[in-house]
């Protein structure tokens, strides 16, 4: 009997529930967001079919991401209790190669199992449902059936993902922690951090966000004319919460295992609990409105035109995203719902 | 301590019953969805763009798909506020309805609103009337419609700008005018009684209270500028100071406030539609009813007047939608509901009344 293969798959029922709320979860977030703030969904269509090119390939990769890592980690623990481990060598089969390489290469994240060619045929889908809609009478009714095509697809892609990238992640993560042989220093940690973490979520963040506030500031823009300090003010402050949340529940988990598997090494950063780590992420980006409105103060700036609003609420979205997975790499660094202790290794 | 492992060899892909399957009828729902998407609507909407007063109005064509030449089209105007072309929405049961019927309709975002350029807060009744003009003449050089009757569909405000556009055209054939007012000095006063009523101000103090809303309509009728207005309402009621006209709003009710379409009615040889809810609060629907009866007295035929009960400003059922603002649920339950969300037998009688202009028109020109 291949217990492994038992283990990734008695997973599978429970993270199938999960890809399918997370899809639901993430893609409604966004379409509220942009429905709530304008109500002038008839007059912006372009934005409509940009949300498709970006939220398809977007919330299909993070959820996948998200429901890999969950899967990876509970076989981590199942395998740890059930004193499963994998074979060297092997059969030349290509989830014996992804373990393989996992030990030389770090193929223990998500993200390395999300080709170029998936995250192509992802923007293609997008491009399609786009396509639909525009050729549709675009009523509301449209836009919603856009939102569920959106859910779908995200759906579809991100269970694709996890089809073909479950089995192999777990063995990788079962065979590094089985194998590891030394762990990151600081340096290497950051690296793995900027790389893993830090790139591709705060891409994901800061390009749907910049297209809702685009959606949004040319909406005031159009009704006033301008857009005041005090707006730009609290949308930095909203969408860096927003962001911060986003990312510490979305990167905490990953790089919770990551730390297991001793890919992330910081020195100096003690537990914290987990309304400590909250509390952060709600504080973070109140920093970031106070600076705003210090900067503007100083400058005497009572209005922006909307494009150096746009700008400058990208510029602090894009630190309200750093502040975000720092937080996380904070919160998994003193997460006790995987201690240490419990996989270390012999 | 050395512990004991069970080592097992990988030797198969993830059998993934539930994954397959779940791919399958994802794909398939994506597919059933995006269809449903492009036949959701008996109609095509496209995207027709005119220029009017040294900007551009962005709008849209709704065309049915039932008939290659619609048998007419329908321009929407819209009432106050910052409209875009759907008007949030309250638009579309009606374009669906009259694309049923073989009836085209064109709506466009007004002036700052979406992708329309200019400032709608600059425009005066006339300047709007002008704008339906330039609308008519875009639509003219379609193909399709160069020969089909136009007709008007407005709301509200629109009372004012209509009759200025029908009066001056041999192009609009009828109109249909939804909760459209005849003074705005006179709807003014009733929005102000109203807002007293439901704040419980009776008596003297609502006497005072009126007598203070005409002095302000007075100063803005004069000419007054902003400030005169901003310092009258500091010294008399300090208190809604905060909550005062923008410049851009004042110069606006300045340019319309004394607005009236007795005499642009009178002038009109089309025949006009008119329809109030029961429950408007922002028409005095009693005294108008009179006003339209008294203008069209001598040519009755050239007016059908209906009350709808259980209606309100919007003609929506006031029992689903009478305190609804809107808003995203305000949206989604129009979109749920459609046409059904209108006073019972408001679309039907507009949809009977269109069919028998229509047919007169092609009566008469057969005739010729």
């Amino acid at each position: 009997m291949n217990q492994l293969t038992e283990l990734v798959r008695a997973q599978y029922p429970g993270y199938l529930l999960r890809t399918l709320l997370l899809s639901l979860f993430e893609v409604v977030v966004v379409a509220l967001l942009f429905l709530l703030t304008k109500p002038y969904f008839e007059s912006y269509q372009v934005f409509w079919y940009l949300l498709c090119l970006i939220l398809v390939p977007a919330c299909g990769c993070s959820v996948a991401v998200n429901a890999l890592t969950k899967i990876a980690s509970q076989a981590l623990l199942q395998a740890k209790k059930q004193n499963i481990n994998i074979e060297q060598g092997g059969d030349g089969t290509q989830a014996t190669l992804a373990a393989t390489s996992a030990a030389t290469s770090a193929a223990t994240s998500a993200w390395q199992y999300i080709s170029w060619k998936k995250v192509l045929l992802m923007v293609g889908t997008g491009l399609l449902i786009a396509l639909c809609y525009s050729e549709s009478a675009q009523t509301f009714d449209d836009l919603l059936m856009l939102f569920c095509a959106i859910i779908i697809a995200t759906f579809l892609f991100a269970n694709w993902i996890i089809i073909n990238a479950a089995l192999p992640l777990s063995i990788a993560v079962i065979r590094a922690f089985h194998h590891r042989r030394q762990a990151y220093d600081e340096a290497q940690s950051i690296d793995h951090i900027i790389r893993f973490h830090l790139l591709p979520w705060s891409a994901i963040a800061v390009t749907t966000l910049f297209t809702f506030f685009i959606k949004y500031y040319v909406g005031i823009a159009d009704e006033y004319g301008y857009v005041d300090t005090g707006a730009v003010v609290r949308s930095t402050y909203i969408s860096g919460a927003l962001v911060a949340v986003w990312l510490w529940l979305e990167v905490g988990q990953i790089a919770r295992l990551e730390r297991i598997l001793g890919y992330i090494n910081l020195s100096g950063i003690g537990h914290i609990s987990e309304s400590e780590a909250f509390s952060l992420v709600m504080a973070v980006p109140i920093v970031l409105a106070v600076i705003i409105a210090a900067i503007n103060g100083f400058f005497d700036i009572e209005q922006y035109r909307y494009q150096s609003a746009i700008a400058i609420s990208m510029f602090f979205m894009l630190l309200a995203a750093f502040a975000g997975v720092s937080i996380a790499i904070l919160k998994l660094c003193a997460s006790k719902a995987l201690s240490a202790r419990q996989f270390e290794n012999t | 301590m050395l512990k004991e492992y069970n080592m097992t060899q990988i030797d198969d892909k993830l059998p993934t019953i539930y994954g397959r399957w779940t791919l399958y009828v994802a794909l398939a729902g994506l597919v059933f969805v995006l269809l449903a998407m492009l036949d959701s609507a008996p109609y095509e909407n496209l995207e027709q763009d005119f220029a009017t007063d040294g900007a551009m109005r962005s709008g849209s064509l709704i065309l049915p798909t039932n008939s290659e030449t619609p048998r007419a089209v329908m321009i929407f105007v819209h009432g106050d506020g910052a409209m875009g072309r759907s008007a949030f929405g309250y638009y579309y049961p009606l374009w669906q309805r009259l694309a049923k019927q073989g009836i085209a309709s064109y709506s466009w975002d007004k002036a700052g609103v979406g992708g329309s350029g200019g400032n709608w807060l600059n425009q005066n009744m006339q300047s709007r009337a002008d704008e339906i003009h330039n609308a008519i003449a875009m639509l003219r050089q379609q193909e399709q419609l160069k020969n089909v009757p136009i007709g008007l569909f407005g709301f509200s405000q629109a009372a004012w700008v209509m009759p200025k556009a029908l009066k001056d055209s041999t192009q609009i054939s009828f109109a249909v005018f939804v909760s459209t007012p005849v003074n705005w000095l006179k709807q003014s006063e009733f929005l102000t009684q109203v807002r007293l009523q439901k704040e419980g101000i009776l008596g003297d103090a609502k006497q005072q209270q009126m007598q203070h809303a005409q002095n302000i309509s007075k100063l803005i009728a004069q000419g007054e500028s902003h400030r005169a207005y901003l310092d009258f309402l500091q010294q008399t009621e300090p208190d809604v100071v905060e909550s005062a006209m923008s410049p851009e709003r004042y110069h606006f009710v300045q340019q319309n406030i004394l607005a009236d379409s007795k005499q642009d009615l009178s002038d009109i040889k089309q025949p006009i539609f008119v329809a109030f809810g029961n429950h408007d609060s922002n028409v005095n629907v009693p005294y108008n009813v009179q006003q339209y009866e008294r203008i069209f007295a001598s040519n009755a035929s050239q007016l059908q007047l209906n009350v709808y009960q259980n209606a309100n400003h919007t003609l929506l059922k006031n029992s689903e939608f009478g305190h609804l603002s809107p808003s995203l649920w305000w949206l989604i339950k129009m979109s749920l509901w459609e046409e059904d969300g209108f006073s019972e037998q408001f679309v039907d009688d507009v949809m009977l009344w269109l069919n028998t202009q229509l047919t007169q028109l092609a009566t008469q020109k057969n005739s010729h």
